[in-house]
């Protein structure tokens, strides 16, 4: 083990994390139903009596899965969803707008208090050493985001360079100008840096001698573009994996990175569970633990989190959990294959933002004499990441501020200003539908270089 | 856990520990009204169950 956090837990055996980590899900189990209004409800429509659990095969066969779902139509019989519970001293909506509305998670002080314990195994596993400058380019709103990031700085050591408000030729410049050892991004956003880096003649080796480490998270990204952005900015490449519902980072790659290069073979690298925080499952269609080396959901159990914990919920993540027999750093903790997370239901990640092809067809079909569109996610010449929309319109409806009028909408309802180009009716081909299950209508491509070169 | 860390922690014990004799010695005089006081203490005893839980379980050498 090179870069420590916390040796207490690194060096700790497999039977005693899990053995810690369960007996925290069953008082986490009994604490929530005690005191949080969700679960007293959603636990005694499902028949549920906590205090009769004992073990882990209890919690599985007995405890049901909570979905984004349940947290709305509990949401939607509250007022402003236990923001006036006694001790709330923050709340946090997850991003993007799904259609369906956004999740409302309280914080108490506890919570704040353990906001970036999970972010800064991330970091340190990274490389980051206190008083180091890391560069965060995530936006700082209503979401965890900003205030985890903040404190995950914080409980690392780290120094926090905000380049929320900058623009890519900033934030590079902000590398260079702040002697930044660490950048935080989604890959997409990686991308769109090097692209800016490439262009400016920037030479990362001599101009950026302090960077040594990369995290990126948000996306999946394939081991070539990974490997290539460890080579260009000469910067070990990271990954770490959490959510509004994790209340911070859950999964981190350990010191040995996202890209492993060892005896002339490449490889991806291990993400560990922070199994004394997070209580991770990894479950295929039936509700059961898939194998090492094979891919399912993620429903995670935050064992750290108290104003609004997430219990057994299904996060619509699937990953594949680690196919070798152990990790070189010697950790015990559980083990996932790095670059290897994506979503399961047709949610796009754009620029950083959850997006919900249904909330675009809101925003687009419900304006008169509007017939169809097609949107595409794609990455430009110069790195950035675009969104397309083909409008179909009627002779009718056709007007010259009409562009104006979809960017706004659009804009509006998913934080993200498309480019728009109108085409006359019948211009489109008949949607797509989905091979398996109900009909739904494919309007979307989603091309990313950081994604296209598969291993 | 190293014995600077032992260290570290039994010198903020003694601190908190000052602390309460202040706040006795407070309360004795008069009732105070202190939020920043109490909200302070709130996020300590927090940060107290955090450090624990990143500790290990207690009564054990190892998690």
């Amino acid at each position: 083990m090179g870069h420590t956090a916390n040796g207490r837990w690194e060096q700790a055996s497999a039977e005693s994390i899990s053995a810690y980590a369960i007996l925290r899900l069953l008082d986490t189990i009994a604490r929530a139903y005690e005191q949080v209004p969700f679960y007293r409800w959603f636990y005694a429509a499902a028949g549920l009596d906590p205090a009769r659990l004992r073990t882990l095969a209890d919690v599985r066969r007995h405890v049901p899965f909570v979905t984004k779902a349940d947290l709305l139509a509990f949401q939607d019989g509250q007022e402003l969803a236990g923001l006036g519970r006694p001790g709330i001293r923050q709340f946090h909506l997850t991003s993007g707008t799904s259609g369906m509305g956004r999740e409302i998670h309280v914080r108490d002080v506890r919570d704040i208090a353990a906001l970036g314990t999970g972010g800064a195994y991330a970091y340190l596993w990274a490389g980051l050493e206190p008083g180091q400058r890391l560069l965060l380019t995530i936006p700082y709103g209503q979401t965890l985001a900003g205030p985890y990031f903040q404190a995950s700085c914080q409980a690392a050591g780290l120094v926090p360079v905000n380049g929320f408000a900058l623009d890519s030729e900033a934030r590079v410049e902000a590398l260079r100008a702040y002697r930044c050892a660490g950048l935080s991004a989604t890959p997409s956003h990686l991308h769109r840096l090097t692209a800016v880096a490439r262009r400016n003649g920037l030479e990362p080796a001599v101009e950026l001698p302090s960077l040594r480490s990369i995290i990126l998270s948000g996306e999946a990204y394939s081991l070539p573009w990974a490997r290539d952005m460890q080579e260009f900015w000469g910067a070990q490449v990271h990954e770490g994996w959490g959510a509004t519902q994790t209340l911070g980072v859950a999964l981190a790659t350990c010191p040995s990175g996202a890209v492993v290069e060892r005896e002339g073979s490449v490889t991806r690298g291990t993400l560990h569970a922070l199994d004394h925080r997070v209580f991770v499952e990894v479950l295929n269609g039936e509700g059961e633990q898939v194998e090492p080396g094979c891919r399912g959901e993620i429903v995670i159990s935050t064992l750290r989190s108290f104003g609004t914990p997430c219990i057994r919920f299904r996060m619509g993540d699937e990953i594949r959990r680690d196919h070798r027999p152990k990790c070189a750093c010697g950790m015990q903790l559980s083990r996932y294959e790095a670059g290897t997370l994506c979503r399961i239901d047709d949610m796009i990640k754009i620029r950083g933002m959850n997006v919900w092809p249904q909330a675009v067809d809101g925003a687009v079909l419900e304006m008169a004499g509007i017939t169809d569109y097609r949107g595409s996610v794609y990455t430009d010449d110069d790195g950035r990441e675009q969104v397309l929309l083909e409008v179909e319109a009627t002779a009718g409806a056709y007007s010259p501020g009409l562009q104006d009028t979809l960017q706004r909408r659009v804009k509006a309802a998913i934080g993200v200003t498309p480019l728009v180009r109108v085409v006359p009716q019948g211009t489109i081909a008949d949607p797509v539908g989905d091979s398996d299950g109900p009909f739904k209508v494919r309007r979307w491509r989603v091309r990313r270089v950081a994604q296209d070169r598969q291993p | 856990v190293t014995g600077a860390a032992v260290d570290l922690l039994t010198q903020e014990i003694e601190r908190l520990s000052r602390a309460v004799q202040q706040c006795r010695a407070l309360a004795d005089a008069g009732p105070i009204d202190a939020p920043i006081v109490v909200n302070l203490l709130a996020y300590i005893d927090a940060l107290v169950d955090e450090l624990v839980n990143e500790m290990g379980p207690p009564h054990s050498s190892s998690p």
